[in-house]
């Protein structure tokens, strides 16, 4: 077959960038446009750590193009930078050479949700466990793929390091976190439980996991990562709880403690208020006076109505108003307290005792009056 | 904003700041009464007894809380124990960590957070209990603060007695905050949010804590500051004067904060003030100011002032209760009627109260 005078023309690096097993390239081979005939490319060598699934011999017309994919092998575990030669062996007049590189990251590129950080040893973040119901101390992460191509992680194994601590869960051995899961994409939000609780101290304590995954784009492919959690607290048992309790408003007072039951306003303590009235009623040589309230009638209650004056006048009347006595008006028993009286004095200070524990007293919108009837002349 | 159905009654309560007889429907004096819903009744009387803490101590406080589980119980604190509370009001000694509350004998700071009722008077460290049978040490706390309370998922501490092998100091104006999430990590480093803040701008002490909505209310004595979130986890809070606080005017008595978590009432050195985020308002003015203050200047113990809104399930009375031991006097305000009345007991100084779940 004569020699076809023809060319190969190519990039002279391919570049891998931070690859990880199973990552892939193209390397383009393009036959020049002029080219007297076609180009047979018969093998290509790859170094050690690269792979193709293109098969050769492969033909290229002119100015056609061919695609070779050339992927990274698994069992990279070291970082650094490979570089490479390719060779080829075609029908043109020169064989082009093409460099290969690609830098291998030290681990898998897996980030915690909490932004620990990557690293061979990669802390799993700060959890408390204490104050979890006996028997399950979970944590929850989330492992997300950063890397440009997508991944699959298996678990192989899972070590602890403190035998107060079973281990049982999402990430046992054989789990599969994900399937071709894509940059950026969560892998899996997983709870990593253990098993019965520690009582060995109340916080402090560290506990050592190695968590071994395997990339499944390319089985040869074992990253180790290390980590450990921090332990606070132990589990809780409840003790001393509550059932079928109901609220009370209690208070302490001095060193008793009772139970203030708002459903009863009959206070177990007197009650009493008091006012001063000054009608400004100088001219009167003696004025008649009513005192009255209004209540809702909520039973018996015994009042005393007390009045002094200025003048020394000083009387009280004492009077059971409720259920039983006059002026019960209506069903809505608005009941009064009505006395009248007489007194020289201008000015007057007025004293409403309910007598405790005699009863409810509510006072109600009509208040309670004590008011000038008018003057009282004494006859000569 | 909270908005409160107004039932406006003819009583206007006690007014002492008035000449006598010049409102025909205030009293000069008003003793065992409440005004509620245009209404004054007298107070709901005192009936069941309840047995005495076996340590033979007047109780401090009493809290209900809810645990990681989802069980409920009830606590009473006295100055040396806390018991959880069981059927038949049986008292149920937890195991201490140390001095509950007997070096200071302040009332003390309670924060129910994480399922976990913290509490602390600067008697010891800063402690907890979870509804177990043992009372724990909350982590790596430096110390027990006089005040708590929570913000944007940290537990914050004012006014802490530090305690370390070199002794304890305390420090009047510090306030602590811990990692967010995590009431038990205190210890400031760059791999947490925890941190620490000295008021140092002003001559007086820190009084009390306490957060509306996004912000935390640092009280003085004569003052407010206010620490806000910053959403920034290397410095998670802001702390600045409270710019529209009135010059002097502060919690002057400090376990007579409290609030409703729409807004807290304290005592200040002249009147009772109420702060809901945006308006400071005076209680007592013009009304029973004068004879609060009287109160207060004989009072021979710490005065408490607690808010609620209700006295049970069928009795709402949004109300202030502020006690005085001394005069043994508990004054009343009801927010509704915006009245004060007075109450009390033969019994003696109300020094506790609360809603608890009784078995």
């Amino acid at each position: 077959m004569p020699i076809v005078h023809s060319q190969l023309t190519l990039t002279n690096k391919i570049d891998f960038g931070v690859a990880s097993g199973g990552d892939t390239q193209n390397l383009d081979l393009y036959l020049i446009p002029t080219a007297p005939g076609n180009c047979s490319v018969t093998s290509l060598t790859l170094p050690t750590g690269f792979t193709t699934t293109t098969t050769f011999p492969q033909s290229i017309s002119p100015n056609a193009h061919l695609v070779i994919p050339i992927a990274m092998a698994g069992g990279t575990t070291a970082g650094g930078t490979a570089t490479a030669n390719l060779t080829f062996s075609d029908t043109t007049t020169a064989s082009p050479t093409v460099t290969l590189v690609a830098t291998a990251p030290s681990s898998f590129d897996v980030y915690f949700e909490n932004g620990i950080g990557e690293a061979d040893s990669i802390n799993l973040g700060l959890v408390d466990f204490s104050n979890l119901p006996s028997g399950i101390l979970s944590a929850t992460w989330i492992i997300k793929n950063h890397n440009s191509s997508p991944h699959s992680l298996l678990v192989t194994s899972v070590n602890v390091y403190n035998s107060n601590w079973t281990y049982s869960g999402n990430l046992s051995p054989g789990a599969i976190l994900g399937t071709n899961i894509t940059k950026g994409i969560t892998f899996s939000t997983q709870q990593f439980q253990v098993g019965a609780q520690d009582g060995s101290g109340t916080y402090g304590d560290c506990r050592l996991f190695d968590i071994t995954f395997e990339d499944l784009s390319s089985t040869s492919n074992t990253f180790i990562l290390t980590g450990y959690l921090l332990y606070y607290g132990t589990a809780l048992t409840s003790i001393y709880t509550l059932t079928g309790s109901q609220y009370n408003f209690l208070t302490e007072w001095g060193t008793t403690l009772k139970r203030m039951d708002a459903s009863n306003l009959n206070c177990e303590e007197a009650s009493a208020f008091s006012r001063q009235f000054d009608f400004d009623l100088p001219g009167f040589q003696k004025g008649i006076y009513r005192v009255y309230t209004r209540i809702e009638n909520s039973g018996n209650v015994t009042l005393t109505c007390a009045l002094t004056s200025d003048n020394g006048d000083n009387v009280s009347k004492q009077q059971v108003l409720g259920v039983d006595q006059p002026f019960k008006v209506s069903s809505n028993a608005l009941q009064g307290f009505l006395w009248d009286i007489i007194s020289n004095g201008e000015i007057h200070n007025f004293t409403l005792t309910r007598a405790a524990g005699s009863g409810v007293l509510s006072l109600t919108l009509y208040g309670f009056l004590f008011s000038p009837r008018g003057e009282v002349y004494e006859g000569s | 904003m909270n908005k409160r159905y107004m039932v406006p009654g003819p009583f206007h309560g006690i007014i002492s700041d008035l000449p006598s007889a010049t409102d025909r429907q205030a009293f000069d004096t008003c003793l065992n009464f409440i005004c509620r819903k245009g209404r004054l009744i007298s107070r709901p009387a005192l009936t069941t007894s309840f047995a005495a803490p076996p340590d033979g101590n007047p109780i401090k406080d009493l809290r209900t809380f809810q645990d990681v589980n989802g069980s409920w119980h009830t606590c009473v604190f006295t100055k040396a124990n806390v018991y959880a509370m069981t059927a038949g009001w049986t008292y149920n000694l937890l195991t201490s960590v140390g001095d509950v509350g007997t070096a200071t004998g302040l009332p003390l700071a309670i924060l129910s957070i994480d399922n976990r009722l913290y509490y602390s008077n600067s008697s010891n460290f800063l402690a907890y209990t979870d509804g177990s049978s043992t009372l724990k040490i909350a982590g790596d706390v430096p110390g027990g603060p006089r005040f708590l309370a929570q913000n944007s998922g940290h537990t914050i501490g004012a006014a802490w007695e530090e305690i370390s092998n070199g002794g304890n100091f305390f420090y009047g104006n510090r306030v602590r905050w811990s990692d967010v999430g995590n009431p038990n990590s205190w210890t400031v480093s760059p791999n947490t949010s925890a941190g620490v803040s000295v008021i140092q701008e002003v001559p007086d002490v820190i009084t009390g804590l306490y957060s509306l909505l996004k912000y935390t209310y640092i009280t003085r004595s004569n003052g407010f500051n206010v620490m806000y979130p910053t959403g920034n986890s290397s410095a998670p809070f802001s702390i600045e004067p409270l710019s529209i606080s009135i010059e002097g005017i502060g919690n002057y008595y400090p376990y007579s904060l409290d609030g409703q978590g729409t807004y807290f009432v304290c005592v200040s050195i002249g009147d009772v003030i109420q702060y809901d985020g945006t308006n400071m308002n005076k209680l007592a003015n013009g009304k029973a100011q004068k004879a609060i203050l009287a109160d207060i200047a004989s009072a021979t113990g710490t005065i408490i002032g607690r808010c609620f809104t209700a006295l049970s399930s069928s009795f709402d009375f949004e109300s202030y209760w502020l006690t005085i031991p001394g005069p043994n006097i508990t004054w009343v305000f009801s927010f509704e009627e915006g009245t004060w009345t007075r109450i009390n007991s033969s019994l003696g100084a109300l020094a506790a109260l609360n809603y608890v779940a009784v078995a």
